[in-house]
Order: structure tokens, then sequence, then C-alpha cells
């Protein structure tokens, strides 16, 4: 195993260890100077915290596992098999060091060296900070064969530690949920989290990281034996490369552990990621420069001593990286992070350890591997030739001085305004667009440049090819900072703020998709930096009678005609008539003639609104190729009165042969199915039963519904309970909705939304934009230009998702097509806005 | 500015990302590249035959301006621009795109050549009556609705088509992550395969392939090999090989041949082959061809390639084949839309899909006229009761104060519904004569035997069938044509001796491992006693070491010193010119640094019956079979093992019942049958050929028969003839006898070989000096002589290497 198990004396892990170097009370006065932001990456950071005290457990060799669950509230679980914080009292403080290391600023095991040689964690805060921001935090320590349990409230202590029961495992387990009075959003992403526990998994070889989001039944495992090979592995997955195995240099000297695996792919695009203990370093340091004076001067130097340089230049630092997919991860015992995120390593003595290990490690790979050698020196030499052709075409994009704006593009329509701080460029798709764009501007500082076609993909070309291409040409002029390591300058950016915006149709979308793909590969300051935006043109224009609306989405549509029917409609009830409840929610079919009552108008909204979102839940169900009649079936089960199964059924063996048999009679007699339908319990790893799983067809779709414990916890499932719930209340039916003098009849309670629907489309135009040209100026100012009703969306880079973000990219855009057709494959179900 | 407090939300760029191409991907998958399984079409093409549909447009009415067409397809069904949609509508007028034309187009629609049809103001279509076979039943609720773009009006999400157009009309397309490419079928073939899967759901893909052996293109040409036509029935992918259709005229008055043309393979563009062919010319690659000419005319394709005089045109046609596109590969991939999934198929899945769907269709058919049917026999029934009590309605209607009251009258009165009761209000007063009333009792029993058929059809899956079938085979009585693409067994990858004509070649390799060809017409025959030829411009210090002919179809055995052995086609030696150094043979074999190459034997096939034998500079002598060096690696095979200091000296070819003659350097000679040495393995080390004395080298072996004659030749450019007969056969292994008395002035043996009467020779001198002689010009003479001069070699030079050239060379 490569991983960096440290050879540390197995000292005790006590209580004295524990020290304490400040109080708790200044972390939720000032959040940010603790977790840096309290938007979405601080909230992400709490988990960050919570499981690298795991990760440095794994480090120092106790700790192989550790599950991170998302729970349904958002709430987060943290589970290891390390050795538990310990439990004993604190000499100092005089309480538990379990609490002390929860409660107190700065107290952990690795401010004492014999406990964790290296250590992650960034600020070195620790989990106490996590406690001081949490709403709640239950803390259950496996230790010493008990099991003991504490918790929190906003970081002060609810229930003291308590011995629980007996266990011969040992590990930590904490739940904590974020308090939603400190973080602006309290929601945690599944890909956010994902990108780092993969990344830490790659960093860590030997260690499983499961993450599970209980919120959508989905779950995902990280165990990557080769570690950070199979990190480059997995970056260059949908590459070409230039060869198989990525080379890898280890190198161990007096507890610092320098790791580096690298692999060229025939791209041109660079992709290099440095670590130091865990924490990615996107600002470089002085490891990354070793590592790239090494790069350079190995190759070189093997270049010159075996004749490949011939006539052509000395490849440069750029060529040698050309093409270059790269990890270099460095653990050691006393980092220092510098700048102005902390991503970039001070410790001066690293960069010559790393020069020595690479210049070591790679000429006697090249000398090794002679063919493998001779290709990267020729794809460098290649590259320097490259770049000599692309400086000259880059020329032609470079904007002498703000007075030669001659050299601008003619179909840049330019702003007056010259301060860039409140200049907005628009990239308009075609001619039709750019028309309307420049008429309905603001032309003191809004800058309008049509773009002529698809423009090119960058992910497959040279950056020569690349800036012959004449419209990306006239956006790097236009955009004014230049293009490239040496000439991009972003304090030359003539525009705040960078606007795509395409056409609402499918086009549009890939056009789109084509201009992100440039602006990431090349000016990636640009998104980083907050300047990329992408406008919302509206999707539909609804006129009734006099009035006229916009509407952006699908859904903000669906709600207008919902919410203009139920203006003038009622929707009538039978009295009296709560009887079986679990008939009522498909069949209501003998009517009664009792009297009839209008549902409140405000219940009425409530009811719709859950009806459709558990309609698109449905469909959500129905594109991930479930059978929706068993989760129809369930849902109700689950409400009824005198149910047959119990969400508790899931959890145990008999419960869930017992499901499994409701769930088939009921869809022989229902449905008489002519294809039987099979059912099998599922097992997990342990051989525990853990859930149904049905086969059944429908039309010659072949169906696959899991039913666990986590389908019923799910949000999608939720929300068909919501709206069945909603139902049950009315009652069965006969209804009536009631518009005006005319009166429509529904049978069945499952018809209301549909009812409501077809009505509140009546009498209304509707207008499907599929083009910006469509639209007259003045309505594309008052829509999507104009900055007191516009909403744009703003492009987001996160440094700890860089790594997938490339792989996304170069899985979409390159060369590769099985990895795209099977992106696609696995993505199609997700897709809303189908243009037909 | 108060811009700073506007809304704004953010998103992660890979999620807007995969988003945004995600729906731009599924988009094109779904519905704009990719046909559907069941009408064949992709929505483009759907909506361009709903709109003539709409426009009235059947093949028998007047055509309409493509202006006109595309436009309404635009603006009422796709959003996309009459730019996009008149190419695909004139590519459905094509006779050389579509394989059953659904378009018929008055005007230009466009040529093999690639010429665009004429802007879509000038040119006017309507439908073919194939493509009103894709729409028939329309009207009558078999196919779904769906709204169009903004909402407007509606369109149907596929055509009710009776024609099977996926595999008639095939399709490509390119959408993201994945193409479809399917070749267009015979319609009767594809009959006959559709009735075959009818008839029995588990027919096997070989009685498919019997009903429709293959593609049926639109341009004709030759489907080469059925292994890729299996491949693609079973699997859904496969590569199947086109070929132009040409045959070789031969010109009688200038004998000369000429290359003609008639079909192209599917999608070539015309004009661009023979672009294609011209910069082949011009390129110098293919040199025989002296002009090509397009000849096509109104009735048919025709294009002449002249041939130089002499030439072979069969090897000038495989030449075209292998580097235009006169021959392509059609890599079939077939994808198609199902449930608006896409799904590779093989061919039975695609038929059988296609027979469902005809099953729904007639199913919705029935349905439909079942309703109307039913709803009109309800009207007759109604009339007909009036009828029986006539003067009781007339008294009612008559009594009656305003229409409505009639009609509750007589609903109350006769027990007729409000719809019957209606219907008799409105009839006409002449149905009351004798023979209406008739007419009417007779329609209304029709119309119940009908609703019963039609019950029955509903009822009955073999009645369906029976329909599916009968409606299949009248289109194919009424649409089918003959097979225009001819299929072929594989006549095999051309390979590239099939490009190259047979010619005898010179190849020369010299001392430091230069290797050549030269045709052999290069070198003029000379008299005995000139300066000969330059054969080779050597680096200094190097010298010609070995020439012979061989054929350009010949495989080369090269023998190294190593006792390795190698192969190379005579054709993939570099040619060069006749003073040029030619190639290192480390760029053409992959030998080990210190391997040279010291025997190379020309071979023209490996027969069973021969062997190799082998002899080596210490007098080894190993006899192999011919067969064990057939497969030959790159890195070369073990020929034969050699002691420590020895080396291969020479190789020969024997059949078995022949004899071995060794020389040696000191003029030594031994001859004995070939029996003696028994054959081993390829592997193995050999036996003792012949004992040498102190100093004594191997210089070359022959394979002998009596009556032959060897000719010796020394180092100062001396030599001799010397029968064979001469020398006493012995055992093997002995000393042997004189071969030739080695002096100062003739100096050591060289090299010996066999020669006839009308053999020619050729000399090398370290110099590089060759010299070409005569055989019958050297004298046969005794063994133990000095022998006559045959080169004239100036100072510090000397002979270096012999070599014969075979006796039909006819030089």
């Amino acid at each position: 195993m490569a991983s960096p198990k440290q050879k540390i004396s197995r000292t005790k892990y006590q209580a004295d260890d524990i020290k304490v170097l400040e109080g708790l009370e200044a972390v939720r006065k000032r959040p940010a100077m603790y977790i840096g932001t309290t938007g979405s990456p601080g909230l992400h950071h709490l988990v960050y915290e919570v499981v690298d005290n795991s990760v440095d457990e794994a480090m120092a060799g106790f700790c192989s596992f550790i599950h991170v669950y998302i729970n349904s509230d958002d709430s987060i679980t943290v589970e290891d098999n390390g050795r538990g914080i310990p439990i004993d009292k604190h000499p100092t403080e005089k309480i538990s060091a379990a609490e002390v290391v929860l409660t107190k600023l700065h107290a952990g095991g690795k401010f004492e060296n014999n406990v964790y040689k290296v250590s992650g964690g960034l600020h070195g805060v620790g989990v106490s900070c996590v406690n001081a921001l949490s709403e709640s935090l239950i803390a259950e320590i496996k230790r010493g064969g008990g099991v003991y349990q504490l918790s929190f409230k906003k970081g002060l202590p609810e229930r003291k530690i308590k011995k629980i029961g007996n266990s011969k495992k040992t590990g930590t387990i904490i739940t904590f949920k974020p308090d939603p009075e400190i973080f602006e959003t309290v929601e945690y992403s599944f890909s956010i989290l994902s990108a780092r526990l993969k990344e830490l998994a790659y960093l860590n070889s030997g260690l499983k990281i499961v993450l599970e989001d209980r919120r959508e039944g989905k779950k995902e495992e990280y165990f990557y034996k080769g570690g950070i090979v199979s990190y480059v592995e997995h970056l260059n997955s949908s590459r070409e490369v230039v060869h198989k195995k990525p080379i890898y240099v280890v190198s161990k000297k007096d507890g610092t552990i320098i790791e580096t695996s690298l692999q060229y792919h025939d791209g041109y695009n660079e992709t290099l990621f440095s670590f130091a203990n865990n924490i990615n370093t996107n600002e470089g340091g002085t490891h990354l420069i070793g590592f790239r004076s090494a790069l350079t001067r190995t190759i070189n130097k093997y270049a010159k001593e075996n004749n490949l340089l011939k006539n052509s230049p000395a490849p440069s630092g750029d060529d040698v990286r050309e093409g270059l997919t790269a990890i270099l991860s460095v653990k050691l015992a006393d980092p220092q992070f510098e700048g102005q995120t902390k991503g970039k390593l001070g410790n001066s003595e690293m960069k010559g350890l790393v020069e020595q290990a690479l210049n070591e490690g790679l000429s006697s790979f090249f000398e090794e591997n002679p063919s493998v050698a001779k290709r990267v020196v020729e794809k460098s030499i290649q590259a320097s030739i490259a770049r000599e052709a692309a400086r000259k075409a880059r020329d032609l994009t470079r904007r002498k001085s703000a007075l030669e704006s001659g050299s601008l593009p003619g179909k840049l329509a330019d702003c007056s305004e010259k301060d860039p701080e409140v200049c907005e460029l628009y990239l308009v798709e075609g001619d039709s667009a750019g028309g309307s764009a420049k008429q309905g501007r603001d032309r003191a500082y809004q800058a309008i440049l049509p773009l002529k076609g698809k423009i090119l993909n960058v992910e497959k070309a040279r950056l020569d090819k690349m800036l012959n291409h004449e419209e990306i040409r006239h956006i790097i002029t236009a955009i004014g900072t230049g293009i490239g390591e040496e000439d991009f300058d972003i304090t030359k950016l003539r525009y705040n703020k960078i606007v795509i915006m395409t056409d609402a149709d499918v086009d549009g979308s890939h056009i789109r998709s084509l201009l992100l793909t440039f602006f990431f590969k090349h000016m990636r300051a640009l998104i980083t930096n907050g300047h990329l935006y992408i406008a919302q043109p509206p999707l539909y224009k609804v006129k009734r009678g006099r009035k006229e609306l916009y509407l952006n989405d699908e859904k903000m549509f669906d709600e207008f005609i919902l919410s203009s029917a139920i203006e003038d409609a009622d929707l009538l009830i039978q009295n009296g008539m709560n009887g079986d409840h679990k008939k009522t929610i498909r069949k209501s079919k003998n009517s009664s003639n009792g009297k009839q009552t209008s549902l409140d108008k405000k219940k009425l909204h409530t009811l719709l609104i859950k009806l459709s979102e558990a309609e698109e839940a449905m469909g959500i169900y129905l594109r991930q190729g479930m059978d929706i009649r068993v989760i129809d079936f369930i849902a109700r089960e689950l409400i009824a009165e005198k149910p047959e199964m119990q969400a508790s059924d899931l959890h145990n063996k008999k419960g869930l042969e017992k499901t499994k048999k409701k769930i088939l009679s009921f869809l022989l007699n229902e449905f008489g199915d002519e294809r039987k339908p099979e059912a099998i319990v599922e097992k997990d790893e342990e051989g525990n039963e853990k859930g149904v799983i049905l086969r059944t067809r429908v039309s010659d779709r072949e169906l696959t519904t899991k039913i666990e414990p986590l389908t019923i916890e799910s949000k999608n499932f939720k929300r068909v309970l919501d709206a069945y719930i909603n139902l049950t209340e009315l009652g069965i039916g006969p209804f009536e909705i009631k518009n005006g003098e005319s009166k429509i009849e529904i049978k069945e309670n499952t018809e209301i939304l549909e009812g409501f629907r077809s009505l509140g489309k009546k009498g209304l135009s509707i207008q499907r934009y599929k083009g910006l040209g469509e639209m007259n100026p003045d309505q594309l100012w008052d829509t999507t230009m104009d900055p007191d009703t516009r909403i744009f969306r703003q492009v987001n880079l996160q440094d700890e998702t860089l790594a997938e973000v490339e792989v996304v990219f170069s899985t979409l855009m390159g060369d590769n097509v099985e990895p795209r057709k099977e992106f696609i494959e696995k993505h199609a179900l997700d897709v809303e806005n189908l243009d037909i | 500015m108060s811009r700073d407090k506007e809304k704004k939300e953010v998103v992660n760029i890979e999620d807007e990302m995969s988003t945004s191409f995600m729906d731009y991907a599924m988009s094109v998958i779904v519905s704009r590249a990719l046909p559907d399984v069941r009408d064949g079409l992709k929505p483009v093409h759907r909506r361009i035959l709903t709109t003539l549909n709409d426009l009235g447009l059947s093949h028998n009415k007047a055509y309409r301006k493509c202006a006109k067409i595309s436009g309404d397809v635009s603006g009422n069904y796709h959003p996309h621009g009459e730019a996009v949609v008149y190419p695909a509508l004139a590519r459905m007028a094509q006779d050389f795109s579509l394989r059953g034309l659904l378009v018929d187009g008055q005007g230009n629609f466009g040529s093999v050549d690639g010429d665009p049809p004429a802007a879509m103001r000038y040119t006017e279509a309507r439908m073919t009556e194939l493509a009103e076979k894709m729409l028939s039943d329309i009207e009558k609720e078999t196919v779904d609705y769906v709204p169009n773009y903004d909402n407007t009006r509606t369109e149907p999400s596929v055509l009710p088509s009776r024609v099977p157009n996926l595999l008639l009309n095939g399709s490509t397309g390119i959408a993201v992550g994945m193409a479809t490419n399917i070749p267009p079928h015979n319609l009767s073939e594809l009959c006959d395969a559709l009735v075959l899967v009818l008839e029995n759901e588990n027919i096997d893909i070989s009685k498919i392939l019997k009903a429709m052996p293959g593609p049926d293109f639109p341009t004709g040409a030759i489907l080469n090999g059925k292994k890729g036509i299996e491949n693609y029935y079973s699997t859904g992918r496969g590569s199947l090989q086109l070929r132009a259709k040409a045959f070789i005229e031969e010109d009688e008055r200038s004998d000369r041949e000429a290359i003609i043309i008639t079909e192209i393979p599917y999608t070539v563009n015309k004009a661009r082959l023979i672009e294609k062919i011209a910069d082949l010319v011009r390129e110098q690659k293919v040199k025989e061809i002296s002009d090509i000419r397009d000849e096509s005319d109104r009735d048919g394709m025709r294009v002449v390639v002249e041939l130089k005089k002499g030439t072979i045109g069969k090897v000038v046609l495989n030449q075209l084949y292998k580097s235009t596109q006169m021959q392509m590969s059609f890599g079939v991939i077939l994808l198609a839309l199902v449930n608006n999934q896409p799904k590779v198929m093989n061919v039975k899945e695609v038929l059988t899909h296609f027979l469902r769907f005809r099953r729904e269709i007639i199913l919705r058919r029935t349905r439909f006229e079942l309703k109307k049917a039913e709803n009109r026999a309800h009207v007759l029934e109604g009339f007909l009761i009036a009828l029986k009590n006539i003067d009781a309605v007339i008294k009612l209607i008559r009594a009656s104060q305003t229409p409505e009251d009639a009609k509750s009258g007589l609903i109350d009165k006769f027990s007729l519904t409000e719809i019957q009761a209606q219907a008799i209000l409105e009839m006409r007063l002449q149905r009351l004569t004798g023979l209406e009333q008739e007419k009417i009792e007779k329609e209304f029993k029709e119309l119940i035997t009908f609703i019963k058929e039609l019950g029955k059809i509903l009822a009955d899956k073999k009645k369906q069938t029976k329909i599916i079938k009968d409606e299949l085979i009248e289109i194919k009585n009424k649409f089918s044509d003959e097979r225009r693409t001819q299929i072929q067994e594989e006549i095999g990858e051309i390979s590239v001796e099939d490009m190259i004509a047979k010619e005898d070649m010179v190849v020369t390799i010299s001392n430091t491992g230069y290797i050549k060809r030269n045709p052999i017409a290069l070198y003029r025959s000379q008299h005995r006693g000139g300066k000969g030829i330059v054969g080779m411009g050597t680096k200094e210090e190097d010298f010609v070491e070995s020439l012979f002919v061989a054929s350009t179809h010949d495989y080369l055995l090269f023998f190294t010193n190593k006792g390795k052995c190698y192969w190379l086609k005579v054709h993939e030696v570099p040619q060069a010119g006749r003073t040029a150094r030619g190639k290192s043979i480390v760029n053409v074999l992959s030998l080990s640094p210190d391997e040279e190459t010291t025997a190379i034997l020309p071979i023209r096939e490996f027969e069973l019956d021969k062997y190799i034998v082998m002899a080596t500079k210490k007098g080894v002598l190993k006899k192999t079979q011919l067969a064990a060096y057939s497969r030959p690696r790159s890195s070369g095979i073990i020929a034969l093992n050699l002691d420590d200091g020895d080396e291969l000296v020479s190789v020969g070819q024997t059949n078995g019942s022949q004899e071995i003659f060794i020389g040696t350097q000191n003029g030594k000679a031994i001859r004995f049958t070939e029996e003696k040495a028994r054959p081993i393995g390829r592997t193995g080390r050999g036996v003792r050929g012949i004992s040498l004395t102190e100093g004594d080298n191997v210089v070359g072996m022959e394979v002998v028969s009596p009556g032959e004659i060897i000719l010796t030749v020394t180092v100062q450019g001396f030599g001799k003839r010397g029968r064979i007969d001469d020398y006493r056969v012995t055992n093997r292994g002995g000393k042997g006898v004189i071969n030739i008395k080695v002096t100062e002035k003739n100096g050591q043996v060289i090299g010996i070989r066999k020669v006839t009467e009308n053999d020619e020779f050729m000399l090398i001198t370290t110099g590089g000096q060759l010299i070409r002689l005569r055989s019958k010009d050297v004298s046969v003479i005794g063994r133990a002589t000095q022998g006559v001069r045959l080169i004239r070699v100036k100072d510090e030079d000397h002979v270096s290497g012999l070599a014969r050239i075979e006796e039909d060379n006819n030089l």
C-alpha cells in the first residue's frame, strides 16, 4: 500500500494528549474567520473538518473506513472505524476529553506530535468549530468495549457523556446539523461532497470512503488501491493517453512523503493538482515549483543527451506540460500555508525535496522506458513549435492600447462607458438575436458581440488552431485580457460582467456549452473571479386579456396556469364522505348526493402545488425506470388508516418478505399483469436483507423498482406522500370544478390537477420563445437585460471540484466517444428540457 | 448604480455544463438525428410528408413549388428555417439517394456529381404513390398527435406507414455520442422477410438472409463478401464492402485497355471520384493511366479510364479500388429510436418492431371504423323505425310547434335517441320513396355484417396477421423492382500484390547493409571484358556484397550470420535509382545490432516437398523442410543453431533428391547426394558437410544435379566453369577434391555458382563496379586449373560478389 502510514510509536491517545489552546465563543460571532464563508463553501467545509479527523486516524494507520451520510434533513453523519476519541477525563479541563475536543478550539491530538505525525485540517480549528456552528451535534464513540454518547446544541453541551451500550468495535460517529441562523444555505450538494471525498480516497490509497445521500437514495463508494496513480488514470479516463501506465514516483525521507504520478495524453491541456497533507494547494507553492522545474529539467536533459532536439528550440515549462495530467501529493509534519485562501504551501525546504525526488524518479523512468521518453519529448517539442505559431496568431488578438480600438472586432457594438467596473459584454448567438440585443440594450454600459454559428470546440483544438478561429479571436479581443499563461492579464478586463446570452433552444444550449468550455479552458480566472454570467431569457410569454407575463421555465408556467385557474374557479367537494382512506386515493366512483362545499382557496392552491410536485416526482421515478404503480401503492399503504404494511417493515427480513408478497399480490390483483412481475429480497455485503427489488414490464418497458428504507426517506417520495395526505383530507369524490356558471365533473381525485390545468389554459395566449430574435428589442430589455428585472446566473467554479470539472469537460467535449456515450446513458433520464 | 443589488443565482460550472450539454445531446438524439424504428423517418422528413399531405399534393395532383412546401414545413412544424428543410426535401426526390422515392420532384434535384438542386423557387414537388402509402389511414386515428412547437396545431408523432421505410431507404445520422448508419434494401425482399417473421417469430437469421440476401443500394454497385452482411443482420453492426462496377474494355485498334466504370458505391460523389483518380495520376501514384473521361449521359453512368499501352487493366483497377472511393466500406450501425430511446438492433428486431407497429395501426384503424359504422347503423336504425311508422311520424311533426317539440315528441313516442330523432328531422322527403327505403334497409344490413366483421378482426389475432400480410403483399406487388446491387462472394482483401505488377527485380545488398531493388531492364547486357556499369552507388569503404534477381511477388528469406531467418516480400524492398544506395537493411528488417544478412533466398511458394539446405563457414550442413520457414515473425525466427564463431554462408533450396556441392576458399569442393543429410527441425544444429583443413572456410554451397556446370570465381577476377560430373560423388563430411588452383595471380575463391550455358552472371567489385557476363563466354576447363580473366580489376579493387541471372530473364 502506497498510503502514508506513519510508523509512529503506538503512543496511547489519552485525555492528557489533548491540549486546550483557545476558547470557542468567537466562532459563532465571526464564523467566516474560521471556515472562510457562511455560504455553500463554508457549509461543506464543516463536513471536511469532521472527515479530516477521520482521515488523520487513517493516515496514522488506525482507520480504514469512513462513511458519510447526507441525511434527509440535510444533517450530516460521519462514521469511521478509527480508535474513537478518548473519553476519559482531561487532566486540566476536568471534563471528558471528547468534550474538550468538541468544545475547545484548537484542541485535538494533532497538536501533539507523537499522536499524529502528519495531519490534515487546514485551519486547525477542528471539529469544535463544527460544533459551534451546528444547531445540534451528537457524537457517539465506540472505544474500550463501550459505546458512549454526548450531544450539543449550538455548541453548548446538552447531554454529558454517557455510556449507552457495549461494542467490541471502535470508532466515532458524529452527526451534526448546520445552524440555519448562521449559514445562508443549509442544503448540501452531493456533487461537491463527492468530489472532495473522492479526492481524499485517491490521496489515501486503501482508505474506503462511502458517501450516501439519504435524500435521493444515492450512494457512492470510493476506494482506490492505486492511490494517486488511479487518480491520474481517472482524470485521463476519457482521453487517449501517450503511455499506458502513469509514471509513479515516491520518496520518503525524515517523515516527509513525496508522491507524484503523471501521465501524458494526446490533448493539449495541462491538468495538474497539488496537495499538501491532503489539502488542495490550488495556488501552488514550493512543492509545485519544485515539481515544475524538475519536470522541465529532466525532459530537456533527456532530449539533449539523446539528440532529440535537433534544430528545434528547447521546450519551455509550458511545453513540457502540454497534455500532462499529474497529481503531486506531499505529506509533511509542519505545513505552512500562505496565500489568500491558504491554498499555497510555503515550506521552503519542499522545493528542493520535490525537485530531487522527481529528478531521480523521472530520469530513471526515462532511462528504462526509452520509447515513452521519446514520445514525451517529441510531444514537448511539438508543443514548443506550436507555441511559436500560436504566439504569432495571438499577436493578432492583442489589443495594443486603449486608443487603438480599431483592432476591436467590427461586429462588436461597444458601450460608451470605459470604466470596466460597470461594463457588461453580451455574447449573443447569431446575428438575428444580435440585432434585437443591440437595439434593446443600454448603450452606456452594455456591449454586444454577436457570434456566428457554433464556435470551435477548444477542448479538441490546439492553441494555434483556436486562435485562428475568427469568432474566438473576436471574443478574446473584446474581453481584452489576452490569453495564455504569459499574456493573460485580468487587470485588462474590459467588462466586469461577461454574459452568455443564447437562445432558449437546444442549439443555444450547445453554444453555451461550447462557450463554457472556452472560458474554462482559457480564461478560468474570469470564472473564479465571478465575471461570467448566463442570461436567462424567458421561455414563455402568456397573455390573458390585457395582462402580459414572461415566464422563465416550465415550472413557472405551470404555477401560473394553476393560480390563474384558481382565481375564478372553485373545487366543490362532497361532505362527510371520509371513509376508507386507502380507496380514496385512486378510486372514488360511488358518487353520493351529499352536500357540496367549496374548498378554501388557499388550501386549494397548496393542494394543486403539492399535486404538481408529486407529479414531477412520479415523472422522475418513471425516468429512473421505476414502476410508479408500486410507488403509488406504497405511498397509499403508508398513509392508510389500516395499513397492511408499515415503514418499519423495510428494516427486517420478515417485513421485507411480507412487503414483497404484498406488492406482488397488489400488482396481480389490480392489473393482472400478463407478464409475471418478479421480486427478490436484496441483501447487502454482510448478508443482511435490506430491500426489495421488483422487476416489472409495462408496455414493453423493463422496470426495476427498488424499495428500501432509503426509498421512503427520499425527498421525492416525501413529495408523493405529502400530496397523497392532502388528497386524503378531501375525502372521496366526485368533485366538481365550478367556474362561474359552468361546472366540470371530476370523477377521480387524481384528475383534479389536469382539470385545473386545462381550465387555466383557457383564454390564454401562449408564446413559446425559440430564439432571442423572436423578441422585440424592448421585450428583450425588459425580460433579460434590464438590471432591475433580470435574473442572471453567475457561473461558479469551486476549487474542491476542479478535478471533477476537468473530467466533465474532457468527457463531454473531448475526442473519445465512448466515455461521452456512457455519460449520456447515465444522465439520459435527468434531462428535463427536451426540445422536440 | 443599483445594479449591485440585483438578483442573481449561482450555478456551478459543471452542473451548468452537464445540463446544457445533456439538453443538447438528448434533443439531438431524440428529435433530430435518429430515425424512428416504426416509420424510419427523422422528424424533418416526417414533417415534410405531413406538410405534403396537408397541401394535398398526392401523386396524381399538380406539383407545387418547393419554396411553398419548405415554408409550410418550417412555419407549421419544424422550427429551423427552410434552409434546412429544402435539402432534406430534395434528398427525398433523388433517385441516387433513396431506394424508394418519397417525393416526386419536378426540376433539377441534384446529381450524383454533387451538383446542388436548383433553388427552391424553381423546383416543384409532390408525393410519390409510395409516400402516400406511408400516410394511408392517417385520418383514422391510427397515430397519436402531439402539439407542434408553438402549440398552434398538432402533428403526427409517427406516420402510420405501410412501407417498411427504415430498412427500405436506410438512414444516416450523427447524434451526440452515437450515430446511425443503415443501408437501404430491396422492397420486394424486405416484404418477403417481413412475411417470414410474421409467420414465425422465432425464425432464424439465416432464413431472413435467404429471403433478403443483403442491402440493395439505389446506385447499384457490388457488395463484396457475405460475412459483413451476416454480422450486420445478426448484431446490427457490420462492415460492408462496396465496390464500383467496372469492366475492362479492349480497344482493338490501338491495343490498349480501358477501365469502364458504370456504377459507383452509395453516397460516393462521382465528380470527386474522378478528381481523385486524376490526382493519383498527377502525383504519379498511378502511372499507367493516360486519360479519364466522364461519358455519362441520360442513358446512365459511364466513366472511361484509358490506360497506357501494355498496361494490365486488372492491376490498375485494383489500385483504383484500393486508393479511391471506388471501393469503400459501409459500416452499418442499425440504431433507431424505440419508444424514443436509441437502441442498436439486429435486423430481425427491426422487422419485428415494424410488424408490431402494423398490428397496432390495424387495430386502431379497425376501432375507428367500427365506431363510425356503429354510429351510422344507429342512425339507420332510427330511419327504419321512422319509415315503419311513417304516417304517425309525419303527423307528429306537423303537429309540433317547434323543431324541439318535434324532436322530443319523436324521442318519447318511438323511443328514439336524440341523434336518431335529429337525423329523422333532417331527412329529405325523397327518402320516402320505395326505392330509397330499400336502399336504407340494404345499407343497414351491410353495415351489420361489416360491424360483425370488424369485431372479429379485433378479437382474432390471426385475422389481424392476415391483414398485415395482405397489405404487405399489396405493397410488394405494387412497388417492388429488381435488385440493383450485386452481392458476390468475398474476393478477399486486395493485397498489395494485386496492385503490383509481377516484375523481375535486381535486388542489391551492400556490405554495410544497404538494400534496394531495380527493374532488371535497367541493366544492359554487355560483352565479356567490358568495364561494367555502376550497379550501386556506395558509401566510401562500402561495397556491393550481394545481388540477385527475383520477382516482386516473391518472398525473400533473409538468413543472417546469427542463424536467424527474416521474411520480406520483394516489393517491400525499397526501390531506388540504379546508382542510388538504397536503404539500410535495419530499416527494413529488425536486426539486432551486430547481425548481418549472409544469405538471401527468393521463394515463390512454401511447397511441402521442398527443403532448405544451409552450409556454414565451418562446414556444417543442415537440411530442413521449407515449410518450417513459412511463418515468420517480425523479430525473426531461428534458422539454425550455430556453434560459437561459426557463420551461415550459403542457403539453397532442394526437392529432396538432389545433390549438394560445397566449395571452399582454398579451392576445395565436395559433392554428395542430398539423402545423406536427413531433414531436421528448424532450430537444430545440422551435420558435418565438409571437413576443412586449417584456415580454410566454406565460400559457397550449391544444390546440383548431374550434368550441370559450376562457375568458380576468384578474388582477382579470374574464373572457370567445371562440369559437375568431373567431381566425384563422395560421402558427406569428407575432405573433398580440388576445384580450382588457388595462386597469387587469381587469388582465393570468392564464390561458386551453378550456371547453364545460356546463363548470365554478374560480378561485383569492392569498388562498386559491376560486370555482367555470359556464362558461355567463360571456358569450361578441368578442375586443377587457374581459370581465365573475367574482369579487369583496378589496383586495390577486387571481386567481392558473384550472382547468377536466371535463364528465362529475357534481357
